[in-house]
């Protein structure tokens, strides 16, 4: 009986396998097919997820943007795994800006912006422009902006002083040799109105008042 | 007779002398100080008077009365005030909040538990100084840090404090903070922060992947679009940084991009008489044909290694950001012109190399030309002059950032919604308003029913540009997208240019 019943769950064991294989191979085979058909439904899933007036009129010029779609017997999307980047063979010695210099930012985010300071080494960029909120000119800003070349990535983080009104930097590293220090753990000294000070500890992001 | 010296005005002493002289050496003097009546005495000296106690702040008249001989008398006379008292400080002093409630002033609070450095100075002339600073959380006062000069400050006291508090009750707070100087004058800073959903501080900005996209997975919610600065000092870095940049950032998006921008920074005529554009970060100038060399290094990587597995995408390049104090008009327009006529050349090169080489995950690259056409940067008219000089020439796709300026100023640089809708019209251009507050939405809508009103061709938008929980702004992306595309009954695409993206 124990012979029997170890030769049946073996022949059921051998079956179910078959059975797995069996379905993987029909999976496998329709893949293609069924990646097509998975785009398409994908696209027409899109289509229909925009509002009446998505697609607009011809372009009248050959530059303009292609609709965002996706096209037809193109795989499905999968993850690639990020790309790096390299090293640059030019720096920029840590220097001021301004006043009034030109900024990634929008007005909402710093305006009227005094002045700025920009330093980058091989592999890092970092600027830092002082000013006001641009919906508050009460309240004092710092905007930090970061670009790493080797994991190429950007950054922004605005700090705010409030009740400082605009405020502008009055000291920071300069010249070469500061390149990666200053980046790491500078210290960025401001000011704001009626004797308000304070520092940027690069560091941290954070800053100290006084 | 003759008063010879001694304050003629205001003196701070309050026991000032006089000197005296008569020309007849055997007189006798008096001496009087009073405010109207003469109450002569003794004088203090021989030819000098002085006051035998301090005299309170007012005005007086110094009078000394010589007497002859023969009994003849006469009288000199001179007026003269006392101010000893310091004047009274009628200035508020000055004060000053950073930290994690400052940062989080209009948004979410991002912790549970938040502090702010707080700085108080009264310190200029005739300041009385700090005596106390004051934090209210909804109206109660929680902490009072009284300055140990309190009651009487010296004139240059201020005061550095840092509070602190955790356990914030869900919901909405204000923070009122305030110093107050010795002489009662005070100054207040109100912070409202969110803390209905705390959510655990993050890094210094770092992109995450639930900031931005976690909407783009729902269907019908915006898609991100990354813009990416360009950065470089020489041309091989240029050369590099367009290849690897593009690409890498491409595929750190959740399902890949589709849309790439990449900023090149203003537009600008060089020294030597060319034009390009001048790199924002870096601030070095490339003209047209070395960008033009870097738009082909991203388009030929964007082909070879894949990058996108799906998908079809654009490059853009230009950037009208705080444009052209040092173009004209007609430079502009040249600029534009030229611009435009690069974007055409990347455009036809890319479909010859596609005709090359069949199949490949990446379908199609377009080109385009301009972006960030923003009139709050710009100097009036000068955008629009680009933007019509590209018209004119091969023709131009135009990425509109769309910043009007701050929702409590008017729209900058005396543009109007006519020319607004002109810059950004749909049928050359791809409107992406900046959306950070409620205002914004509605200035858009303002410049789209304008031109409705003028124009028989539809406008309508091609997504928005936002940024989360960065200063001025107060709606999320996904919110900012909501209330457009309900403005304007549903005509707001799906793209979301953010310059942060997930890796």
């Amino acid at each position: 009986m124990d012979r029997f019943a170890r030769r049946r769950r073996l022949v059921g064991a051998a079956c179910g396998i078959a059975a797995i294989v069996f379905a993987i191979s029909v999976w496998g085979c329709g893949s293609g097919a069924s990646s097509e058909s998975t785009t398409t439904q994908a696209q027409s899933t899109t289509t229909h997820a925009r509002p009446p007036h998505r697609k607009p009129q011809a372009p009248a010029n050959p530059t303009a943007p292609p609709q965002v779609t996706t096209p037809k017997g193109v795989k499905p999307p999968k993850h690639l795994p990020p790309l790096r980047g390299h090293r640059h063979t030019g720096t920029i010695p840590a220097r001021m800006l301004g006043p009034d210099p030109q900024t990634p930012f929008s007005t909402n985010v710093i305006s009227p912006v005094r002045n700025g300071w920009v330093v980058s080494d091989h592999r890092r960029f970092t600027a830092v422009y002082a000013g006001a909120s641009g919906s508050d000119r009460s309240t004092g800003a710092l905007a930090i902006f970061r670009q790493n070349f080797i994991q190429v990535t950007q950054k922004l983080k605005v700090v705010k002083v409030a009740g400082a009104g605009t405020v502008k930097i009055t000291r920071a590293p300069l010249g070469k040799g500061v390149e990666t220090s200053a980046q790491r753990h500078g210290n960025i000294r401001f000011s704001g109105g009626r004797g308000i000070t304070g520092t940027l500890h690069l560091k941290t992001d954070k800053i100290s008042l006084g | 007779m003759s008063v010879t010296s001694g304050p003629t005005g205001p003196t701070s002493d309050p026991r000032p002398t006089f000197g005296f002289a008569s020309p007849d050496s055997s007189a006798a003097f008096r001496c009087s100080i009073d405010t109207g009546t003469p109450d002569f005495g003794a004088c203090s000296g021989a030819n000098s008077h002085r006051p035998a106690s301090d005299l309170a702040d007012g005005s007086y008249t110094f009078r000394v009365e010589a007497t002859r001989a023969s009994g003849d008398s006469s009288t000199a006379t001179r007026g003269f005030s006392v101010e000893v008292q310091a004047p009274v400080d009628a200035t508020p002093p000055q004060l000053a909040v950073a930290g994690d409630l400052a940062d989080a002033d209009g948004q979410p609070l991002r912790a549970d538990s938040a502090s702010a450095q707080i700085q108080a100075t009264d310190d200029a002339a005739g300041d009385s100084g700090i005596a106390r600073i004051e934090v209210a959380v909804d109206g109660a006062v929680d902490v009072t840090n009284a300055v140990a000069c309190n009651p009487s400050c010296p004139p240059d006291a201020g005061s550095t404090y840092t509070y602190e508090a955790s356990d914030w009750a869900p919901g909405e707070h204000s923070v009122t903070v305030r110093a107050v100087d010795a002489a009662g004058n005070a100054k207040e800073v109100v912070l409202h922060v969110d803390s209905s959903a705390p959510q655990a501080a993050s890094g210094a900005g770092t992109a995450t992947a639930e900031r931005v996209p976690a909407a783009s997975k729902r269907r019908g919610a915006p898609q991100p679009v990354p813009a990416w600065y360009m950065n470089a000092t020489n041309r091989h870095d240029l050369l590099i940084a367009a290849r690897d940049d593009a690409c890498a950032v491409a595929r750190g998006q959740p399902n890949h991009t589709r849309l790439m921008l990449l900023n090149f920074g203003q537009a600008r005529r060089g020294k030597d008489g060319s034009f390009g554009a001048r790199l924002t970060l870096a601030g070095k100038y490339f003209d047209n044909g070395e960008i033009f060399e870097a738009l082909k290094a991203a388009a030929n990587r964007y082909r070879s290694t894949k990058c996108h597995s799906v998908g079809s995408a654009v490059i853009a390049y230009g950037n009208t950001n705080n444009m052209p104090h040092e173009m004209g008009n007609s430079e502009a327009r040249r600029a534009g012109r030229l611009q435009a006529a690069k974007a055409h050349d990347l455009f036809r090169y890319e479909r010859q190399q596609q005709a090359a080489r069949s199949g490949g995950g990446f379908q199609f690259l377009g080109a385009a030309v301009g972006g960030d056409i923003e009139p709050g940067w710009s100097k009036p008219r000068i955008s629009k002059e680009l933007v019509d000089g590209a018209n004119g020439g091969a023709g131009g796709t135009y990425f509109d950032f769309g910043n009007v300026g701050p929702c409590n100023r008017p729209i900058q640089n005396h543009w109007n919604r006519g020319d607004l809708g002109v810059v950004s019209r749909s049928e050359f251009a791809r409107p992406l308003p900046e959306i950070y507050a409620t205002c914004n939405a509605g200035q858009w809508i303002h410049v789209r029913n304008h031109w409705l009103r003028t124009h028989s061709r539809g406008y309508r938008f091609h997504g928005i540009t936002s940024e989360p929980r960065i200063a001025g702004a107060t709606m999320s992306p996904g919110a900012g997208w909501k209330r457009l595309n309900r403005k304007s009954s549903g005509h707001v695409g799906r793209e979301l240019v953010n310059i942060r993206y997930s890796r």
